[in-house]
């Protein structure tokens, strides 16, 4: 053999080396000679000789390629114009190596080209002997290696790509058995690469849903990728955690499917926001709603009991209560409270809260108090019973309180949140705590407004009730004494006018009826005795006695034939009529006739009033059911203008209907309907 | 002649219904108060008690709903009067009637005589 010739694993040629030796023959040595050249000459990798002293003194077109000098530019030149300066003692060991007549295999460096690009290289660099053996200089085989190192970078970057990711990227085969798992998997499931490779990838899948990895696995097979899967797996520990993950089949050079990688990130996190948000929302609705709730409602009880269980909702408390600074009747200044959250009878245990330390600041109006643990704080435990106490019976570690402040500026009340765990309370509670406790101050003021004029009124039924009561009682004996008279006594104008004082006292007896009506059906509490009767008796009843009655009016009647059932109060219905008849006589002065009407269409039955008297403008009809409403063209007729409105409210009552039909100057029809009792 | 309770604390009222029932020969023996009446009905025995049941230290629905569950008096008609606005006020009472002040005087007489006869 005239040359070794080293090959790399892919059988591609690395070096030659040459053996000039005296065995050869001269013919024989100039043959191969030239055949050599050419195999040198047309080489790609780059092929150079150079005497000891590194002077270059062949180059081949490899080289040239490589390198981009010509031959004629380096021959004769020093090889370290291809070194950088940074590498140049690699030629102290490359030229030791060649003096003590080894070679160098396969030694990858960096070189310079001529436009100073920089060019990875394998070297193969041996050395030279002449014909006795000697070494006279040295062949270097150089390969360029750029593409290989890319690869190597590409490579590599993707493995610390897949090695650095919070994501578990886990690979595995068609029977998913797992092949490859990157730190994040680590991180993720707890489990090391060593534990898991070769395993089942189901290790990871809780037992109820193990159906997954068959429908995962059936999917890869038909190479569709599956994306963010949201689903449980579990750690080597056990717990059980929400992934989403993504699967994309893996195929081989040939296209074919040898198995799936798998992202899962852990969305334990994203859930925690998610429901964080979720918790945002509903503290919004809350927010929005108990707006709402108090604006509208009066009752300070329930403004009270909706502001506390909102603000406890709210503040994330584990029970919230509205201490209330109230006026008892009798001018000494009382507490209410509301809780949310605690039953009563552990703060019925505290004694008064107005003097529990850290409840004062809040009563006093002094401002809001928000401690993260109530039991490390001392300033508040000044005065007995004190925090102790609460931790004993409440259970009170995060403690804040918020003053209640109205309008005006005089202290309504305190909100006291706690929470047996510590720091519960942050600024945002107390920012949204104090912004329902302006709103609740005024739907507060409005409630003791309101409270009041209830109260006022109830008073004022009160005092109706027994004024009815104290006038009636005279009003009989002045009437026993009366009607005793006029039966007694003979002599026509004294019976007269006994006879028409009876009247007015009748009268009176009605105002005194009226009045009080008013005042119970204000306050909602006018009785009803419902009866089933025939409505046509007691229109006849009514028409027979009116007309019997000597009076400046006829009453002409018009009922049907048939009895008509209605199930109503009938003294109230009596009332109504008499409203309606003595109404109907009183505002038609110049007339003489009153029309009474029964109807019948077998669901209601409706009376109707006529009269031909001053009738009501369209402004006066819309007035005439209101209280105290009296038409201006009644000047001169008595009455309260409660009558009209007492029969609307007893006709309402009885899930009735009353209206009016009118012309100015031409008379009113009154009607009311009822329903029929069939 | 029949024996009639009057129970009444108005002055003027007592005096009218005592006039009244005189007229039409009853024997009317009137208090003014329920102490008076509850002393007077131990040895009393009426044929009709005619009582208000506002009484100043007392009330009517009361001393009848007693008078009923005694052992001699029970059988004695009870006719309660009241210018109570509450038209129920004498309900479950025992009372045999109800009469709504102001009355009219034919009506007193009437139901008087109805459970006196």
């Amino acid at each position: 053999m005239a040359a070794t010739i080293h090959k790399g694993t892919d059988g591609s040629v690395l070096a030659y080396q040459f053996n000039f030796s005296p065995q050869y023959h001269s013919e024989k040595r100039f043959l191969k000679k030239n055949t050599l050249s050419a195999i040198v000459e047309f080489s790609n990798d780059a092929i150079i000789s150079k005497d000891l002293n590194g002077i270059i003194t062949s180059w081949n077109r490899g080289a040239q390629k490589i390198f981009e000098y010509t031959e004629k530019e380096v021959i004769g030149k020093h090889i370290s114009i291809l070194i950088p300066e940074s590498r140049l003692h690699e030629e102290d060991l490359i030229s030791n190596t060649i003096k003590s007549g080894k070679s160098l295999n396969h030694f990858e460096t960096v070189r310079f080209s001529k436009s100073g690009k920089k060019i990875p290289l394998s070297l193969t660099v041996s050395p030279i002997k002449n014909d006795f053996g000697k070494i006279i200089g040295a062949s270097k085989v150089a390969r360029d290696i750029s593409d290989r190192v890319k690869g190597e970078e590409k490579h590599a970057r993707l493995s610390a790509i897949v090695e650095s990711s919070d994501d578990a990227i886990i690979s595995k085969d068609l029977n998913g058995v797992i092949t490859s798992w990157n730190k994040g998997a680590r991180r993720i499931f707890g489990y090391s690469e060593k534990e898991v490779l070769g395993k089942s990838i189901t290790i990871l899948i809780p037992e109820d849903r193990m159906d997954e990895e068959k429908q995962i696995l059936s999917k890869i097979h038909a190479g569709l990728r599956i994306d963010h899967f949201e689903t449980i797996r579990q750690t080597k520990a056990g717990k059980k955690i929400p992934i989403s993950v993504s699967v994309s089949p893996l195929k081989d050079r040939h296209g074919k499917i040898i198995g799936a990688s798998k992202i899962a990130r852990n969305i334990e996190e994203q859930i925690k926001s998610k429901k964080k948000i979720e918790g945002y929302v509903e503290k919004l609705r809350i927010l929005n709603s108990v707006g709402k709730d108090i604006s509208t409602k009066l009752d300070l009880k329930t403004v009270l009991q909706k502001v506390t269980d909102a603000t406890t909702a709210l503040s994330g408390a584990e029970f919230g209560a509205f201490f209330y600074n109230s006026e008892a009747d009798s001018g000494e200044s009382m507490m209410l409270y509301t809780l949310s959250g605690a039953p009563k009878e552990d703060f019925e245990k505290l004694g008064m809260p107005r003097q529990i330390g850290v409840f004062q600041p809040a009563f006093s109006g002094q401002g809001i108090i928000r401690v993260d643990d109530l039991t490390a704080d001392k300033q508040y435990d000044h005065n007995p019973p004190h925090y102790r106490m609460l931790k004993r019976y409440l259970n009170v570690t995060s403690y804040m309180a918020i003053p209640v402040i109205s309008t005006s500026g005089s202290i309504i009340g305190g909100l006291i949140f706690g929470h047996p765990e510590k720091a519960v309370f942050k600024k945002e509670h107390e920012i949204m705590v104090r912004n329902i406790a302006a709103q609740a101050a005024i739907a507060l003021d409005n409630s003791q407004l309101f409270e009041k004029v209830k109260s006022l009124s109830e008073k004022k039924d009160e005092f109706i009730a027994l004024a009815s009561h104290e006038l009636k009682t005279p009003l009989t004996t002045i009437k026993g004494y009366l009607q005793f008279l006029e039966n007694k006594i003979e002599e026509p104008r004294t019976k007269l006018f006994l006879t028409k004082t009876l009247d007015q006292a009748n009268r009176l007896n009605n105002l005194i009826d009226d009045l009080l009506n008013m005042s119970r059906i204000e306050a909602g509490k006018l009785q009803f005795n419902y009866e089933r009767f025939d409505i046509k008796e007691l229109l006849q009843e009514m028409c027979e006695t009116f007309n019997y009655t000597e009076g400046s009016h006829q009453l002409i009647s018009e009922f049907g034939d048939d009895p008509v059932y209605v199930k109503a109060d009938k003294q109230r219905i009596e009332q109504v009529l008499n409203n309606l008849l003595n109404n109907a006589e009183k505002y038609s002065p110049n007339a003489d006739k009153i029309y009474l009407k029964l109807k019948n269409d077998n669901k209601k039955a409706t009376v109707t009033v006529e009269d031909e008297g001053l009738g009501l403008t369209p402004e006066q009809q819309q007035m005439v059911f209101s209280r105290f409403y009296r038409a201006e063209s009644t000047k001169g007729i008595n009455g309260l203008g409660l009558g009209l409105y007492l029969t609307k409210q007893i006709i309402d009552s009885h899930s009735g209907e009353l209206a009016v039909k009118s012309e100015e100057g031409k008379g009113s029809e009154f009607y009311f309907s009822l329903p029929l009792d069939l | 002649m029949k024996k009639i309770f009057l129970v009444e604390d108005d002055h003027g009222l007592r005096d009218l219904i005592s006039f009244l029932l005189t007229d039409k020969n009853y024997d009317v023996e009137a208090f003014s108060n329920a102490t008076t009446f509850e002393k007077g009905i131990e040895n009393g025995d009426p044929d009709l008690i005619l009582m208000d049941i506002m009484l100043p230290d007392g009330n009517g629905v009361e001393l009848c709903k007693n008078l009923k569950e005694s052992k001699d008096k029970k059988v004695i008609p009870v006719l309660l009067m009241s210018a109570h606005a509450d038209p129920n006020i004498a309900d479950n009472s025992g009372a045999c009637d109800f009469i709504k002040k102001p009355f009219d005087i034919e009506e007193l007489y009437e139901r008087i005589e109805k459970h006196t006869g």
